[in-house]
């Protein structure tokens, strides 16, 4: 046996257990015996779906539940076929879920107004649903290392006695921003709690931030300027600058003039979605 | 005490699962080590994560992956052994292991632990793997036998064979997974013990022990119940026949509370000094005994 025809095995092996029917040559490759070669080989091609499934299942949680367990298998093993795994890692399994289901639906090619919602309802769970998991698993600063070497963070101090004049102010680490057609997050946090799934919410445009509390994933809801502020941050700015980067969005975002930005940004602080530290010498507004 | 290639017999742990998170944190049960899923925290910066650094701040830890694909044509995942090395300094991980098998080809991860063509032209390739993970890691690599269900008819090599050939080209130990032997035995058809007889015990760093699924025609390596008892049979033999070695209970799936997991390793402790108190060799008593010691003061240390 070649390197090469080793090479051929394991790509047969893999094709055959991946294949919805058994390879014409499993006998000539595979030994029987009381089992016969094709039985030896679905071993393995229904332990490769269980697994597979199970983890889709254990990811999408509120999906599954939204769909019932056999049509949410459909669409996972569909989704699983044209993507095969490729990490050595089961967390990234579902990364593209939600872009497949949004690419393979039916309507894809139809104008905005002619697709069917409750397709895009689907998409949006799904990416809420990674979401969750990638905080969940991502950075965080429960154990005080702040937002990065660069960044010593501030955070252990009581938000209301931040200055925000004085520090740098940046998303915190593990931090999602979504922007969903469908206000998504209690459907999704109850079925995670093992909830009964519920008619899905009626469509209302929604800004999201998903943050790691303790090692909880927790959601809040956004205003239109907050998620457009925090977008905005793709790096550590001053506390005074943000202010005047919020006022700034007043216009599009039809911001309250009388809103005090400050008292929300310390919220933020406090609630792990902003991280602060002093500022950094050299900082610009 | 070291048992093989300079690494310590830790006694009787279990694997470390989120099941049971709380229970060991709040507990602290007086269990001799822990066994971790490599993949389950290798990426993650979350509560796993979080969790396994307390553990090992308190109890041994050993590795044990199921993505190397030691056997594979593809190339070596050189950023999966990086963090792997990474992940084994920062924990203080006794030992890395993994298994005997190929994941996947071509890119793709089958998440499986598929069987290799046990032929002198695999074996050959998985020594200069295993030289090369051995030399990135910068310490041995421990493979356990996996079970199976099929063999190739290309094969031409025993799996004990193929196992002894390997650690002695590497300097490789073995994880030798009782239960795997007894699946594949009744898979395949051979004896079972003949496979204890032919393994080179010297080269044994540790010892696994699960449940299965008996099918009738086949059985499944199901890790969701204990122990069977012609697993524990086998346990006793190998015991008689190499000494003690750490020894370690796998329970993945239908998981039981901790205590329940936990009676599977004080089951297992008392059939090793059961034997090192009975008529086995002296050399062999010896060793068992120095393991019930070392057992008692990793309870003093865990109360």
């Amino acid at each position: 046996m070649s390197a090469h025809e080793l090479a051929e095995l394991q790509s047969w092996l893999q094709s055959a257990i991946r294949s919805a029917a058994p390879p014409a040559d499993a006998q000539r490759r595979v030994r029987g015996g009381s089992v016969s070669a094709e039985q030896r080989l679905a071993i393995y091609a229904r332990g490769y779906w269980l697994r597979l499934l199970e983890c889709m299942r254990a990811e999408f949680p509120a999906l599954c539940s939204a769909l019932g367990t056999e049509l949410f298998d459909s669409f996972a093993r569909e989704y699983l076929e044209a993507r095969p795994p490729k990490s050595y890692s089961l967390t990234s399994l579902g990364a593209s879920f939600a872009g497949y289901l949004e690419a393979s639906r039916p309507d894809r090619d139809a104008p905005p107004m002619e697709r069917d919602p409750s397709f895009e309802v689907l998409v949006d769970l799904a990416r809420l649903e990674r979401a969750f998991v990638e905080v969940q698993r991502g950075p965080g600063v429960e154990d005080d290392r702040g937002a990065g070497d660069d960044f010593p963070s501030l955070t252990y101090l009581e938000p209301s006695l931040v200055c925000l004049d004085e520090c740098m102010l940046r998303l915190a680490p593990g931090v999602r921003l979504l922007q969903l057609g469908y206000p998504l997050l209690d459907t999704m946090m109850r079925a995670r709690a093992g909830g009964a799934a519920r008619p899905f919410p009626a469509r209302a445009k929604t800004c999201l931030v998903l943050v790691r509390q303790s090692y909880r994933v927790v959601g809040f809801e956004l205003s239109p300027w907050e998620f457009q502020l925090f977008e905005s941050f793709d790096d550590a700015c001053l506390g005074s600058s943000v202010e005047r980067r919020s006022r700034a969005l007043a216009d599009t975002t039809a911001l309250d003039p009388t809103l005090r930005i400050g008292p929300r940004l310390k919220l933020w602080i406090e609630r792990g979605v902003l991280a602060v530290s002093d500022a950094l010498p050299g900082a610009t507004a | 005490m070291a048992s093989c290639l300079g690494l310590p017999d830790l006694g009787f742990g279990v694997g470390l699962r989120s099941q049971h998170f709380e229970a060991v944190l709040r507990h602290k049960p007086a269990v001799d080590w822990f066994e971790v899923i490599t993949e389950n925290v290798l990426d993650d910066g979350g509560w796993a994560r979080q969790v396994l650094d307390r553990v090992a701040s308190r109890y041994p830890i050993v590795l044990h992956g199921v993505s190397l694909s030691i056997g594979s044509t593809d190339p070596l995942d050189r950023s999966y052994l990086a963090r792997l090395r990474r992940l084994a300094d920062e924990t203080r991980a006794q030992w890395v292991s993994d298994h005997l098998c190929f994941t996947g080809v071509g890119g793709t991860n089958t998440h499986d632990l598929l069987p290799m063509p046990l032929t002198e032209e695999s074996l050959i390739h998985t020594i200069a793997r295993v030289q090369a993970v051995q030399e990135q890691l910068a310490r041995p690599l421990i493979l356990e036998n996996p079970s199976t269900y099929l063999e190739f008819a290309s094969s031409t090599i025993s799996e004990p064979e193929f196992l002894g050939a390997l650690t002695a080209h590497t300097g490789c130990g073995l994880l030798l997974d009782v239960n795997n032997v007894y699946v594949s035995s009744r898979n395949h058809g051979f004896d079972a013990e003949a496979y204890l007889r032919a393994i080179p015990g010297e080269r044994i760093v540790q010892i696994h022990l699960a449940g299965h699924c008996d099918r009738g025609s086949h059985v499944i390596d199901t890790h969701d119940g204990p122990v069977a008892p012609a697993v524990w049979t086998l346990y006793r033999r190998l015991l008689e026949q190499v000494g003690c070695r750490s020894t370690l209970i796998e329970w993945d799936a239908r998981i039981p509370p901790f205590d329940e997991l936990h009676a599977q390793a004080l089951r297992a402790r008392e059939i090793a000094l059961g034997i090192s108190t009975g008529s086995a060799g002296s050399a062999r008593s010896s060793a068992c005994g120095a393991r019930g010691d070392a057992a008692s003061m990793q309870l003093e240390a865990c109360g």
